[in-house]
């Protein structure tokens, strides 16, 4: 188009195409931004709820064991059958630990009668431990392999209730407690283990061990994943139990410093990291644990191909997986509008 | 006036090919970056599948030699006589029960109950494997012959540690092998393929011939370029389940990473980024159109 040159018919008719063309460019990239944003604050709002949730019931759980713990630890101190002296000297081998001179009441404690306290029945095990690591009086759901005692000084539960290194003090745990989740040595299957110290220098160790079925068998919607972690970023629960204490998150999130600042500084928030390479949303809060946090995240590429797809306005809704364990937390959106009110943690398939 | 736009030109094109060239330098750097990264996830992921292998067959053989250990033996006893009756302790634990699958043990020589058990205690156990099947053995003796052997299904032990490890991703397919290339298990697409060959026919030739094949690169941690069902994948390596002072023995977890979506994934912009230069470009254009429009509203150039 010159400068002395007439605008013609087909310059107006190509310049109304050219900005129609650009105007709907523009709209479905400002609806795409929209969408996005508008999927991103509900992904944040419920990877805060999944932490929050995460957290009530970790803390309650463990409470809970604390609280049984220590009272079966107390009552067994007491009990005359802890008199007995074969258990003043420190066993030698797999035969003479099994020697139980409280066997009667550990067999009632193992069919969850008798106890002194019922705050926390699903424990598969109760065991006091001599000094040199040997379970020396055990109730446990028996017929399983959990019955046997055996040699547990290699585990960190152990040490740190033996040298009152590393222990967490609460309401229900006044004397200290331990917390280690690792693979057991009798069923092969991942297990938690809550210790604490007990006045006796002959049996130094009282532990529990119990499911923790929130943690080991969580039920999560597609896309989720969450991680507790301690300061070290040392995973210890992970929605994906193979990788229980065999990763370090700060390796895998390639050192996201902002991940390291806040679980270093106990902090909660939002964040955007790499995650085994993949990009992803995450929130960090701190748990009752001192220096654990818990981790919860999100894959940012199934939000970004939903947007991409056109599909995006109306939230997918996310099917409530029928619950193999005990945690609730299935999300349920309902009819509710992306962002027009809070979201609802629906209790699917829970059982006792 | 022409003089201005003249030297305007030149400036600009020599700006424009310098912005290029460090938005390139930048972009290069940026893709080895990644490549290596990839690289050591890929190797870190491996070696994490390497240590849950290997402390899953330790974890079988402690459960398997407490249950042994704690089972006494009588003056003269055989020592079929006697793992019968630890096959019917490891029953009454429930060890299968909670899906570990253990056989019944076996020993590969004419020994009593009481050496059998001795020789547990004395000797460093070692994995292995036979088909399908996860081999734990303890030598009993001087004699390589005689050792106590127990097998695993290694579907039934890998299957879930495997299966997880293909939807994280990285790997297209995971398998074990032995040091020969005998795959003992896999999993992912390629599985079947991989099941059906050896992996030692897999590694070219060119990368055999400095000797040893592939147990060359089994006995440590190495990437190899292979070709599988007419596809290319980056074969990672690392070995596992070594124990004690077991060397010769031991098995290879492998990782197959499409070569192409690894080069892909090398090659992955930044989604902000993209954006950012989607409105730089925007920017560029509506100011250039507005710089020009008044000279072409008032009929001057």
């Amino acid at each position: 188009m010159g400068t002395r040159q007439r605008v013609m018919r087909r310059d107006v008719v190509l310049l109304c195409l050219s900005s129609l063309f650009g105007l709907g460019l523009g709209t479905i990239l400002l609806l795409s931004v929209a969408a996005y944003a508008r999927l991103s604050a509900d992904i944040d709002g419920q990877l805060r709820e999944l932490g929050d949730q995460i957290d009530q019931r970790f803390t309650r759980e463990v409470g809970s064991a604390a609280a049984q713990l220590s009272a079966m630890r107390d009552a067994l101190l007491e009990a005359p059958c802890l008199g007995d002296p074969r258990l003043s000297k420190p066993a030698v081998d797999q035969a003479s630990a099994t020697i139980d001179p409280c066997e009667a009441l550990t067999t009632r404690w193992s069919g969850r009668n008798d106890l002194p306290v019922r705050t926390y029945l699903d424990f598969t095990a109760f065991a006091l431990i001599d000094p040199g690591g040997w379970q020396r009086v055990k109730a446990a759901r028996g017929a399983n392999g959990t019955d046997r005692h055996v040699l547990v000084a290699d585990r960190g539960y152990f040490r740190a209730a033996l040298t009152h290194e590393g222990l967490w003090r609460s309401a229900a745990c006044p004397s200290g407690c331990g917390l280690e989740s690792h693979w057991s040595w009798t069923t092969g299957k991942p297990q938690v283990v809550l210790s604490t110290p007990t006045s006796n220098p002959s049996l130094p160790v009282a532990a529990l061990a119990m499911p923790m079925e929130p943690l080991l068998k969580p039920v999560l919607p597609p896309g989720f994943e969450f991680a507790v972690v301690d300061e070290g970023g040392q995973v210890h629960f992970h929605s994906d139990i193979e990788r229980n204490v065999h990763e370090n998150l700060f390796i895998e999130t390639d050192r996201t410093p902002r991940l390291q600042s806040l679980m270093g500084s106990h902090g909660a928030g939002l964040l955007n990291t790499a995650y085994w390479g993949r990009p992803y949303r995450a929130y960090v809060r701190p748990t009752a644990m001192p220096g654990w946090s818990i981790v919860t995240l999100h894959e940012k590429q199934p939000t970004r191909a939903l947007v991409l797809s056109g599909s995006s306005l109306p939230w997918p809704r996310i099917p409530c997986r029928s619950s193999s364990g005990r945690f609730p937390s299935c999300w349920s959106r309902g009819s509710a509008a992306p962002g027009s009110g809070p979201i609802r943690f629906a209790t699917c398939g829970t059982r006792r | 006036m022409r003089d201005v736009w003249k030297s305007w030109s030149v400036v600009g094109s020599l700006l424009g090919v310098l912005a290029l060239s460090a938005l390139g330098l930048t972009y290069w750097s940026n893709v080895k970056e990644r490549e290596h990264y990839l690289q050591s996830r890929n190797f870190r992921l491996l070696a994490v599948l390497a240590s849950r292998t290997e402390n899953l067959l330790a974890n079988r053989a402690r459960i398997f030699h407490d249950i042994v250990v704690g089972q006494t033996t009588q003056s003269g006893e055989t020592s079929e006589r006697w793992l019968e009756t630890v096959t019917q302790r490891l029953r009454e634990a429930g060890t299968n029960e909670n899906g570990l699958n253990l056989s019944v043990p076996e020993v590969t020589a004419n020994l009593s109950a009481r050496q059998v058990r001795a020789g547990l205690v004395r000797s460093e156990m070692r994995a292995s494997a036979h088909g399908s099947a996860l081999r734990l053995e303890w030598p009993l003796s001087e004699s390589p012959a005689a050792v106590l052997g127990l097998r695993i299904p290694a579907d039934t032990a890998l299957g879930a540690l495997f299966e997880s490890r293909v939807r994280q991703g990285a790997f297209d397919t995971v398998a074990l092998a032995t040091s020969d290339g005998t795959v003992v298990y896999a999993a992912g697409r390629r599985a079947g393929q991989l099941r059906a060959t050896s992996l030692a026919a897999v590694v070219p030739s060119s990368t055999s011939e400095g000797g040893g094949g592939f147990g060359r690169y089994a006995s440590t941690i190495a990437d190899v370029d292979v070709r599988l069902a007419g596809a290319a994948y980056r074969m990672f390596m690392q070995p596992c389940c070594r124990f004690g002072s077991d060397a010769g023995h031991g098995l290879v977890v492998v990782g197959l990473a499409d070569a192409d979506a690894l080069y892909v994934a090398s090659l992955a912009i930044s989604p902000v980024l993209v954006l950012g230069g989607v409105c730089f470009v925007l920017a560029a254009f509506a100011a250039g159109r507005s710089s020009r429009w008044p000279s072409w509203a008032h009929g001057s150039a």
